[in-house]
């Protein structure tokens, strides 16, 4: 695995710039190659991510091998990645892990101007083991009492603000 | 009249929207309208907008609800407050119920330091408020509409990371010690500035405002309740604001016009700002009741916030926030009754001239491009399904009342959105941040109200925004991102004169 991270001539960020890093696991069980690429960039230009049915912990784990910062993944979940595009690396992260419970660390990144750097990311513990066991099948908040809360919070609001209580299907816009 | 309305009489013609940011090369800016998340975006799911606006850290737990605010402590913590759902209104598996305490003394790295569980900090709806001066954390029973007469205050001066219980304390049953027996009922509040009375507003019944004397923290006890003056029309009571000398209320009349009466003369607008003479409960006269000194009201908004006294150029005005679009919260027919109408179909913010508190004037109004009811058919496709809020505004914030320059407010769908208000007719957009929709809705957020929340949608940012001077930041909440900290980038602010001292911003 090559660190990027530890590049500080303008001649190896103008490498770098193009510079890929592949990694490909087979899958036995589905005949599936997972794949991850990552192309990084200069300071605050955006990192192409091109991932096929890799997991999370394994893009994560690529992309701070790659941009140089911390990983701490405690989620007993690994959803399967499947990417193309070119972002900043903090939105990037975010979008990743935007279904988990994560944190990100910036720090100023002395090597730019004006520009920050991811330090560290931290993937936390799952918050219910039931929720975790029925994610495969379907979100766990679609449920018959979600559904239940969600119009009792509507009729809470409309009656709290002045308004008649009317159904959801009443008032969505259609 | 000013931006929000078409032209200013013997004026030139100033635009409906605001003048929309300039964005950096580095920036995502939004691909439509202004404040516009198009449907072709949701449907894909939403990888969010910024503008002059970078994401520096992020906490985002089990997400937020309706409101934030912060307090920095003698030795420097910095220390951001947020409510989150309450336990009957929560998503599945909620790990710890209540409000949040967050260090955020080191913008990258907000840090959790405390949850609070006491009875009105399990949802304080949209009452959490800190008071400046005595250096103290409040709250009344709102539950999203299902709570009760309780106030909770916290002592935070020691270490705000770690706010110390006071009371948690019903109010106003009978037994507060204050010989006025109405049971408050949990939604919106503010202090006084002096930190010695709590002003809160109620729910539809009893549909009061009610102040509390909070002297002894310990021991709050209520001093009086009353009605807005167009109560009898359906004017109801919501978020308010104290001038800094505690003889001046800037109360709400929240007011929700029936669509079908919308465009009808003979139907008065009960939506708007009252301003009171509060020096009763300031002096703590002896059956203490506000004054009327000043009203007005209209048509194009509705389901009326909050309020916050600014003083810009020296003059003082009321910036006035609106929770609902003409003809009430949204809903299919209010949209459409607006839309038919040429009427503004979402809440916006604006500015109200106060020079001559009798007879308090709208001067501007803070308008996106998706609030021009001429945009009605390129936007109403994007709320196929959604029932409420969508486009509209929520609470906004200065970086200082006593000499504002800059403006920064929640919108539901739209995200941050920062303006330049240096000319109050004319105000400008200089930035904005709207988060990535998420894949799931967190636990402790309310966005599952009425079914709202759409996977890979576009967010609720629904809260206070704090900006820094200092560190060129604002942080915020927005409903299942949780806790964002944002820095300003490509120079775009502080604007000359911008300042953020403590306690100035809302």
């Amino acid at each position: 695995m090559i660190s990027l991270r530890s590049e500080t001539t303008r001649n190896s960020h103008r490498w770098a710039r193009w510079l890929f890093i592949v990694c490909f696991v087979a899958n036995a069980d589905e005949a599936l190659a997972q794949e991850v690429r990552i192309g990084r960039a200069d300071c605050s230009e955006p990192v192409h991510l091109v991932a096929r049915q890799a997991p999370l912990s394994s893009v994560l784990k690529d992309l701070a091998e790659s941009l140089g910062f911390e990983l701490v993944y405690q989620s007993q979940r690994d959803l399967l990645v499947t990417r193309n595009e070119r972002l900043s690396a903090t939105d990037l992260v975010r979008d990743l892990a935007h279904e988990m419970n994560f944190s990100i660390e910036q720090t100023f990144d002395p090597r730019c101007l004006n520009s920050r750097r991811v330090a560290k990311v931290s993937v936390l513990p799952d918050t219910d083991d039931k929720a975790r066991s029925t994610s495969a099948l379907r979100p766990a908040w679609q449920t018959p009492e979600m559904d239940r809360i969600a119009r009792q919070q509507m009729s809470d609001y409309l009656r709290s603000h002045g308004m008649e209580d009317q159904s959801i299907e009443d008032i969505a816009v259609r | 009249m000013g931006a929000g309305d078409k032209a200013k009489p013997g004026g030139d013609p100033i635009p409906f929207a605001v003048p929309k940011a300039t964005c950096g090369p580095n920036d995502k800016p939004e691909a439509a309208l202004q404040g516009q998340v198009p449907a072709t975006l949701r449907a894909s799911g939403f990888k969010g907008f910024n503008c002059n606006l970078e994401l520096i850290g992020q906490y985002r737990g089990e997400g937020a609800n309706w409101q934030t605010t912060q307090f920095t402590d003698k030795a420097g913590h910095r220390c951001a407050y947020h409510g989150t759902a309450s336990p009957t209104r929560s998503g599945p598996g909620r790990q710890q119920l209540g409000s949040r305490v967050i260090d955020i003394t080191e913008p990258t790295s907000p840090t959790p330091t405390a949850y609070l569980t006491t009875t009105s900090m399990l949802d304080p709806w949209e009452s959490l408020k800190v008071n400046e001066r005595r250096q103290l954390l409040a709250a009344d029973n709102g539950q999203n509409g299902a709570g009760g007469p309780e106030v909770d205050i916290y002592d935070i001066s020691d270490d705000c990371r770690y706010p110390q219980l006071l009371a948690s304390l019903p109010v106003g049953t009978g037994t507060d010690g204050g010989g006025v027996v109405t049971p408050i009922i949990g939604h919106e509040g503010a202090w006084a500035p002096d930190g010695l009375t709590y002003y809160g507003g109620g729910r539809v019944v009893p549909n009061n405002y009610y102040a509390v004397d909070v002297a002894d923290p310990t021991k709050p006890k209520l001093m009086a309740t009353w009605n807005v003056p167009r109560v009898a029309t359906g004017g109801r009571t919501h978020g308010l604001s104290v001038s800094d000398d505690g003889t001046r209320g800037y109360f709400v009349s929240i007011g929700s016009i029936n669509p079908t009466t919308l465009t009808d003369p003979n139907v008065p607008p009960n939506n708007g700002l009252v301003i009171y003479d509060l020096s009763d409960f300031q002096n703590r006269a002896a059956n203490p009741q506000p004054k009327v000194i000043g009203e007005v009201y209209w048509k194009d908004g509705a389901t009326a916030q909050h309020t916050i006294p600014v003083k810009i150029n020296g003059k003082p005005y009321v910036i006035f926030v609106d929770e609902g679009g003409s003809g009430g919260t949204t809903s299919a027919a209010q949209l459409q009754a607006a839309c038919n109408a040429g009427m503004i179909p979402f809440p916006l913010a604006r500015i109200i001239d106060i020079s001559d508190e009798t007879k308090p004037t709208v001067v501007s109004k803070v308008a996106l491009e998706v609030h021009d009811p001429a945009n009605c058919s390129k936007v109403l496709p994007d709320l196929t399904g959604l029932s409420i809020f969508t486009y509209g505004s929520h609470y906004c914030s200065v970086d200082d009342k006593k000499h504002a320059t800059t403006l920064a407010c929640g919108y539901f769908n739209s995200g941050i959105r920062v303006f330049d208000i240096r000319d109050p007719l004319r105000p400008k957009e200089i930035a904005y941040y709207n988060p990535a929709g998420t894949t799931t809705p967190s636990a402790g957020s309310n966005h599952t109200l009425g079914n709202n929340w759409v996977a890979g949608g576009p967010d609720w940012c629904s809260a206070q925004v704090h900006l820094d001077k200092k560190s060129g930041t604002l942080w915020t909440t927005c409903q299942d991102n949780g806790l964002l900290m944002l820095k300003f980038t490509n120079g775009v602010w502080p604007l000359p004169g911008s300042n953020t001292p403590a306690g100035q911003q809302n």
